[in-house]
């Protein structure tokens, strides 16, 4: 019987540097012997810090509610290391930039654009030193909350390979089909698609693969009402609906993918998305996995995969 | 680095949003639901528990005393908790931090933490089901002493046997009518369960503020101590009192560790649960560090209010030795004991003032509730660790499975209803006698409530220690979580004496009483105390813990999951 093929799957890395920098020296160093790793979307962070600096030299940040002061050079690379760390951007900025920003979306949106291209870059080359020659494939898309302007960057990645809206080859017996586009959420965010058209083009991609039965489905978004895409429910103002003083939630998941998965019965979903929604279920024969999402925290989640001609032999759900 | 900023700390872009959905508010009652129980009614009760001499200073008993002192080192433990979750904020708490904090052993000491604390709570919740029952009674007794009633007069005929204990038939009758309330609460949607728990936690608070101040304006000690022998069978203060002293449990302040301890204990008995919202930190919305200080700090701050200044006042009035010889013969199960019933605050008002009946009556009212209030969030809490179990595989996959509809782990909350049960027959029937298990129930071969109490008090005892350690060592073993934890600096020299204070107290009121066989009868053998004392089914369950975990890991080892993956560290750098 041949030796299963291990997939590494993770998800919702949001620009958290010390996620990543896990996710590269587990697998460099093959902590979980894995044949190949595979990231559902969503790399890019959602907030910016301005580290200002002083008249006097130094520079000044909070940072999940402490001030915190580097006075010299090191302290600022530290600094700068954990706001990285917890998925957001440093700005060195001047105090005159730093009181421009609070009334200038338009320089606070440019500062985004810098930073999430840039740290999307930084990954890119970080992940080619430190995998090249390891044998251990990276395969990654863009989720619903990755700005389009990370699409040339990850295209001129020479290591981890953007298979996003594509057919490749995965395992010996499976192949993967990726879809980083999301049904559409309250955020508007950079990539949805109304569910008809979403479901239209994942057929699409379907009708690409070799043996439908034999292939491994990897939507940023899970699908609907599958328990992997529990989240509190939000009134038309983003703010959490609230009844008798609980949370009121429900499934906001994709009925595109939950279409696609229970007619072409893929061997395995591969999702993201629901950061608090993490888990593994079955719809008719196939698995899917959300490994949820505490990058923000330090803590890279994921999950195990062993894939053999027959199936998914075992999963297990890891962290570091 | 040190600090100073005005200004915008933080800009964010469009982007959906990591929503939690526990609030502070609804984490501060969850606490505050979890250690309550009995205590708006019976703190005073619990003076006598440890038959160790109680003494006043300062208007404040040596129980008072504990429970300040004991609060205060609970701070402590607050902190660690807050700079924990707020790097590791998932459900599962303690299991979690230990298994990836200890290096090497510790999935099997989180394991063994957890295991250990989930019956000790499921005793606890088993504590508390006879104790709803003997609520109901002493409701009963209230409206009687108010209306005069022959149905309510004889309120002590419900639910008990022949010999007027909650026990047997009707004793297990009725746990299971409660069991089954607990049920239907605990399997009720997310949203409706915390709608109940949250109004009848609003119930309880109010029966016990409406306590404390009504009881504190009009009850006197020389209008109970008139009042006593007309509702009590002509037993008076002095009877009382005679019983505490020949029990040697009325006497001066004394702070010896060797006895001041097993008082500090039966406080932490009544602490627990204060901190169970870092078990849901996974959980809580917003700054999960603030958060999880508010709720625990706030819940703690009414923990020690409520079993220092609102149970000695309320003492103070009714006369504090009377009410430790009072709960001495509740707890010696004495034919004497007034009413039938133990001194519940609420039941002695209405002996102080029975013209205000009403009023007592909504109190013991409260007062049953908060037991019953328990039930269901400890099984909301056992489900999450049973939930963080079945993710590590330390249990199968099933039994965390979520119920689509609940949105919660059914199969772990029926577990935990089905183990509380197990221990309602157990307490109700001879069972283990006829299992050839009696020993480890003398006399009657039914577990007792004292010996439930001393389990849950030795079971918890890695729960109360290894925070201390986790904080010790998080620094060295997780550098890259604890690199931003607040507090770090302070963490290992908070969690020492976290440990210190533990292990100190754990010697004197647990390991050193066993070792020197404190409190053994004449007529008693070592073994038959080591039952009695609920000793052996501690070491019991400590020992089914280690064969569920080694076969657990067997079954992992023969599936190829290699469950050390799991825990295993990654470093960032």
């Amino acid at each position: 019987m041949a030796k299963p093929f291990r997939l590494y799957v993770c998800s919702d890395l949001h620009a958290s540097e010390r996620a990543w920098r896990k996710l590269l020296n587990a697998t460099r160093a093959n902590t979980y012997k894995v044949d190949a790793v595979v990231i559902a979307g969503d790399l890019t962070g959602k907030a910016l810090v301005p580290v200002v600096e002083e008249p006097a030299g130094t520079f000044r940040a909070t940072l999940l509610g402490t001030r915190r002061v580097a006075r010299n050079e090191a302290e600022l690379a530290e600094l700068e290391r954990s706001i990285a760390d917890v998925g957001y951007y440093a700005v060195r900025v001047s105090p005159a930039e730093a009181a421009r920003m609070e009334t200038d979306p338009e320089l606070v949106s440019r500062h985004f654009h810098e930073q999430i291209t840039r740290r999307v870059r930084d990954w890119m080359t970080l992940a080619a030193e430190r995998l090249e020659g390891s044998g251990i494939p990276v395969y990654l898309m863009p989720g619903n909350d990755d700005d389009f302007a990370i699409d040339p960057v990850l295209g001129e990645s020479t290591y981890a390979r953007n298979v996003n809206e594509q057919v490749v080859d995965l395992t010996p017996w499976h192949q993967l089909v990726s879809m980083g586009w999301s049904s559409p959420t309250p955020w508007s965010t950079p990539r949805e698609l109304p569910e008809e058209a979403f479901l239209d083009r994942l057929s699409d991609l379907m009708t690409g693969v070799r043996d439908a039965r034999k292939t491994v489905i990897m939507t940023h978004v899970p699908p609907y009402d599958s328990g992997l895409d529990t989240a509190p429910l939000l009134s038309p103002s983003l703010q959490p609906t609230v009844s008798a003083g609980d949370v009121l939630r429900g499934p906001v998941g994709s009925t595109g993918v939950r279409k696609a998965i229970e007619s072409f019965h893929p061997v395995l979903g591969v999702h993201g998305h629901i950061h608090e929604s993490g888990g593994e279920r079955r719809i008719d024969s196939t698995l899917c996995v959300n490994a949820g999402s505490e990058a923000n925290h330090g803590v890279l989640r994921g999950y195990l995969i062993d894939l053999t001609a027959d199936g998914v032999e075992r999963s297990m759900r890891v962290e570091g | 680095m040190a600090a100073t900023t005005e200004g915008r700390a933080l800009f964010t872009r469009q982007s959906s949003g990591l929503v939690r959905e526990v609030s502070v508010l609804n984490a501060l009652f969850f606490n505050t639901a979890a250690f309550i129980g009995v205590g708006v009614g019976w703190y005073p009760v619990f003076y006598s528990l440890a038959f160790v001499a109680i003494g006043t200073a300062g208007g404040f008993t040596t129980y008072g005393i504990a429970a300040i002192l004991i609060g205060l080192a609970c701070v402590i433990l607050s902190l660690i908790f807050a700079s924990l979750t707020s790097v590791m904020p998932r459900s599962g708490g303690d299991y979690v931090f230990t298994s990836r904090i200890v290096p090497r052993i510790g999935p099997f000491i989180g394991w063994m933490e957890s295991w250990t604390l989930a019956f000790a709570s499921v005793a606890i919740i088993a504590f508390e089901i006879p104790v709803f029952v003997r609520n109901l009674q002493i409701t009963g007794r209230i409206v009687g002493i108010g209306t005069n009633s022959d149905f309510f007069n004889g309120a002590n005929t419900w639910f008990t046997d022949s010999s007027g204990a909650v026990t047997d038939v009707p004793g297990f009758l009725a746990a299971i009518v409660v069991l089954v309330l607990i049920g239907i609460v605990s399997f009720q949607p997310t949203r409706r369960f915390h709608r109940i728990v949250t109004v009848l936690a609003g119930i309880g608070l109010a029966g016990m503020v409406v306590m404390f101040v009504v009881g504190m304006l009009t009850i006197t000690p020389e209008s109970f101590a008139a009042n006593l022998p007309t509702y009590a069978n002509g037993t008076t203060v002095d009877t009382l009192v005679k019983a505490g002293q020949d029990n040697a449990v009325i006497g001066n302040v004394n702070l010896d560790p060797a006895l001041f301890s097993f008082v500090a204990g039966i406080v932490l008995l009544n602490y627990i649960g204060f901190q169970y919202s870092a078990y849901i930190s996974g959980e809580i919305r917003g700054n999960v560090r603030r958060g999880i200080l508010i709720a625990v700090l706030g819940a703690l701050v009414v923990a020690v209010f409520m079993n220092s200044v609102y149970t000695d006042f309320l003492s103070a009035r009714l006369g504090v030795n009377g009410q430790i010889g009072w709960g001495v013969l509740y707890w010696l199960g004495s034919p004497d004991l007034p009413l039938g019933q133990p001194n519940s605050l609420p039941l002695t008002a209405a002996i102080a003032q029975p013209g205000l009946w009403p009023i007592w009556t909504f109190v013991s009212v409260a007062v049953t509730l908060f037991p019953f209030l328990l039930c269901p969030v400890y099984v909301a809490f056992l489900s999450r660790v049973q939930l963080a179990w079945s993710l590590d595989r330390q249990v199968p996959e099933w039994f965390g499975a979520v119920s689509e509809r609940l949105r919660a782990p059914a199969n772990a909350i029926l577990t935990a209803l089905i183990a509380a049960g197990v221990f309602a027959l157990l307490q109700n029937f001879p069972i283990l006698r006829q299992v050839g298990l009696g020993f480890l129930a003398p006399t009657d071969g039914k577990l007792n409530l004292v010996a439930t109490l001393w389990f849950s008090i030795l079971a918890a005892a890695l729960t109360w220690i290894m925070p201390g350690v986790n904080a010790i060592l998080v620094r060295w073993t997780r550098p890259d979580l604890a690199r931003d934890a607040p507090f770090i600096t302070w963490l290992p020299l908070l969690g020492a004496v976290w440990v210190v204070i533990m292990v100190v107290l754990y010697w004197f009121a647990g390991l050193s009483p066993i070792i020197n066989f404190v409190g053994k009868l004449e007529a008693e053998s070592q073994l038959d105390y080591l039952n009695r004392t609920g000793v052996s089914f501690t070491l019991l369950i400590f020992a089914a813990g280690i064969v569920v975990f080694l076969i657990a890991w067997a079954r992992n080892r023969a599936r190829g999951i290699d469950t050390g993956l799991m825990y295993r560290e990654l470093p960032p750098d």
